[in-house]
Formats: structure tokens, C-alpha cells, sequence
């Protein structure tokens, strides 16, 4: 521990003065025990780029229009360093997107990517960065330096402070799903998009009958991609003829029975892959009975063949 | 926000929902007519439901990409494991089936 001489009187930030107290001024710090170079220094990255490397960068979407800006800087080896940006436009969405870029020789020292058009809760973006040869198409990269969620400006990606997060990590998003409303007589079929994955978390619609006389009885099915049927669920509750009867299946655990017109399933706890479907069967539907388009509240994550 | 009926199942849908998320639509399937689990009724089936004829579905072809702003079909190369064929996709979805027809918002 050094004691340092007192400063002689100097002004105060508030004009005033003080007179720094000897016995209290203390530098807590000890002399390091190592130097470091000023000319000739190691570069504090794992990564040097040749001409020929190429940033292959690819992402997936649940909606029209993301907006991928990647951003870095790279330290040439001439001693300058060179900030970099990149934006990618989005053509498709439930697409795999990929876009590619050079930069110049030299270490690359960091590296972020941001998402830049997204307006809802609901949407999101799930990106990866490689590094590859040669510079067009998605040939098999050989350094993968960053993957993950980039859901909307303030959510970055970032080289190399991020670690690598898989597409069915965490909670998932949120996300209603308002279906096709059949044609009359028909029933209801929703299908799985390409490249995700969905956490089923509820399922409404309404069932009004026609004045044909039947007894309607419907119930909800979970089909395979190649639609074999995977889980039905059902409940005793009928309808008749000019009625109206709405199908609410959640994780309620059991079967609660029919309340108000309202038949409540039990919905098993599933995980549903790109393809399968979400249908409806009715025993009894008659060609003037009309399901209205269904709402079902899913977790959705990323499953892109990237 | 528009909305669209297919042509090959009637059914009416949006192709952008409200929180701006995309919606791909797919016909759903119809009954077997050949459904059958007794033997002795004749040959067995064990499909209650098949795809539709003419089925249109919206959804990307599993092996589509757009690289640098283009659609194209991806495959592995058999010859090459670090490079993947690419062959330009004639359409962004799975299927056309019959089409789809804007319907106007009065008709709603």
C-alpha cells in the first residue's frame, strides 16, 4: 500500500476549495507484475479472414419484411480498423432467406446483428452467420459464429459476447393463429408452416347447424404430416338443428363438460411438427352447417431446415 | 387486409393476420370413400381422411431457399458433401391447386 502526498489547494467544483486529507488518500491498486506491447500486439480475436472467406447469413421469419442489418469491425493488417455493415432484405417468409458478403484480410473484432423491421410482439426472426467458401450459394460452412432469436432492434446478436442458442430454446412466442373459416359443410383444417414448430395452448371455434335435422357431435384431431390420426379429442356434448355450439379445447387437464353452449376438452400436452395438422371431424355435419374460422393460441419456435 | 377464398376448398382466410404474422393457407383433407376395417367388407383401409384432388397449399416446399434474393431449390450434392445442388424454384409454394380468388369486403 503507498500513501501519495496531499495535493496542494485546489478550487471546488462548487467554487469553493478543499484540502484533500493525507491519511485518507489512498491508491488501492498494486504495481501490475506484467507489461504489455505497444507495436506488434496479438490480435484479441479467434478469427482472421482471407480474401476468399465469405459471411454466409441466414434467417427465418414468421412475417413479411424483416430487415437484417449485420455490423462489425474488422482490424486489417495494417493496423487500421474498418467498421463494416451489411443489410439483407427479406423476400419470403416460413423461408429459409440467405444472403452473402465479403469484407477485406484482416481479424475480425466484433460483429452484431440486428433485426430492424419488426413492429409486434408476436413476430420473429431466427438467424445464423457462418463463415464459408466459396462466396455464392449455401455450400456446408466451416465456422459458425453466431445463432439465435433476433426479435426487433434492441434484441442483437452479437460476435463474440452471444453463445449459440437453438431454435427450440426457451419459452417460444406467443402467437394467435386465426385459421381458414371452411366452406359450408366442410370442416376445419389447419396446417402446421413449413420450418416451425408449435406448442399447442388452445383451440375455439363455433359450430352453427343448419335447420336440417341431425345431431351434430364434433371433436378435434391432431393428424401426422402424413394424416395419420395422432390424438382425438372429444366430449358427449351434441348439437341440433339452427343451434350453435363452440369448441374450446386448452389445457383445462380434464374434460369440463359443456357450459353455455361451450363444450371444453382437455388438450394433451404436444409438441406439433411443420405438416401436421390441427382438424376438426363432426359426426352428423350437415352440408348447411358452417364451423367459423378457428383461433388457436400456440408457442411457436423455429425449426428451419437452415 | 385482404382476404382470399381458394378455389379448391372454399374456404375464406386472411394471408396476413392482424399482428402482421403470415398466414399460409393449406386445404384440408376429405373423407377416404375407401374407408374400410372390416375384411369382410372388402379390401382394407385404414385412412379415414385423404388429401384433397387438386389440394392448394400455400406453404414453402421444405427445400426452398432464397439466396441473395433468389428462390431456388436446394439438394445435397451426392458427389460433394460441402456443396448443395441449387435449381431455380418455379413456385413459392407447395401447390397452386385451383387458385384463389380475392374476395371483395362487402362480400364478408
Amino acid at each position: 500500500m503507498t500513501t501519495i502526498q496531499a495535493l496542494p489547494l485546489q478550487p471546488g467544483a462548487s467554487g469553493g476549495s478543499y484540502i484533500p486529507r493525507e491519511d485518507t488518500f489512498e491508491v488501492l491498486t498494486a504495481k501490475p507484475l506484467v507489461g504489455f506491447l505497444s507495436r506488434a500486439v496479438q490480435p484479441p480475436s479467434r478469427v482472421y479472414l482471407s480474401a476468399q472467406d465469405t459471411f454466409l447469413v441466414q434467417w427465418f421469419a414468421n412475417f413479411v419484411g424483416p430487415q437484417i442489418t449485420v455490423r462489425g469491425r474488422l482490424l486489417k493488417p495494417d493496423g487500421s480498423i474498418v467498421p463494416f455493415q451489411q443489410t439483407f432484405p427479406t423476400a419470403s417468409p416460413f423461408t429459409s432467406n440467405g444472403g452473402t458478403f465479403k469484407l477485406a484480410e484482416g481479424f475480425l473484432l466484433s460483429l452484431s446483428v440486428q433485426n430492424d423491421n419488426q413492429n409486434n410482439f408476436s413476430q420473429w426472426c431466427y438467424c445464423t452467420v457462418d463463415l464459408q467458401r466459396p462466396a455464392q450459394g449455401p455450400t456446408a460452412p466451416f465456422d459458425r459464429l453466431a445463432q439465435g432469436y433476433v426479435n426487433g432492434s434492441n434484441l442483437t446478436m452479437a460476435w463474440p459476447q452471444s453463445s449459440l442458442r437453438l431454435p427450440d430454446s426457451g419459452q417460444g412466442t406467443p402467437r394467435v393463429w386465426i385459421g381458414t373459416m371452411p366452406a359450408a359443410g366442410s370442416e376445419i383444417s389447419e396446417t402446421v408452416p413449413t420450418g416451425v414448430r408449435w406448442k399447442l395452448k388452445s383451440f375455439d371455434a363455433f359450430l352453427n347447424t343448419s335447420v336440417a335435422a341431425a345431431t351434430r357431435q364434433p371433436y378435434v384431431q391432431i393428424r401426422n404430416a402424413s394424416g395419420q390420426q395422432i390424438i382425438t379429442m372429444g366430449s358427449p356434448a351434441t348439437v341440433g338443428a339452427a343451434g350453435t355450439l363452440e369448441l374450446m379445447v386448452s389445457q383445462f387437464g380434464v374434460n369440463w363438460g359443456t357450459i353455455l353452449s361451450t363444450i371444453f376438452f382437455a388438450l394433451p400436452d404436444v409438441y406439433l411438427e411443420q405438416g401436421w395438422k390441427i382438424t376438426t371431424g363432426t359426426g352428423g355435419l350437415q352440408a348447411g352447417d358452417q364451423y367459423t374460422a378457428p383461433v388457436i393460441l400456440v408457442n411457436e419456435y423455429a425449426a428451419p431446415g437452415l | 387486409m385482404a382476404k382470399y377464398r381458394c378455389n379448391s376448398c372454399g374456404g375464406t382466410y386472411s394471408d396476413v393476420l392482424q399482428d402482421g404474422t403470415a398466414y399460409y393457407h393449406a386445404c384440408g383433407p376429405i373423407h377416404n370413400p375407401a374407408f374400410n376395417l372390416d375384411s369382410a367388407k372388402g379390401p382394407l383401409d385404414t385412412r379415414d381422411s385423404i388429401e384433397r384432388p387438386n389440394k392448394r397449399d400455400e406453404n414453402a416446399p421444405v427445400t426452398l431457399r432464397v439466396v441473395n434474393g433468389k428462390p431456388v431449390l436446394v439438394t445435397a450434392d451426392v458427389h460433394d458433401a460441402t456443396r448443395q445442388i441449387e435449381t431455380p424454384a418455379a413456385s413459392l409454394i407447395v401447390s397452386e391447386g385451383a387458385g384463389r380468388t380475392l374476395v371483395p369486403d362487402a362480400a364478408l
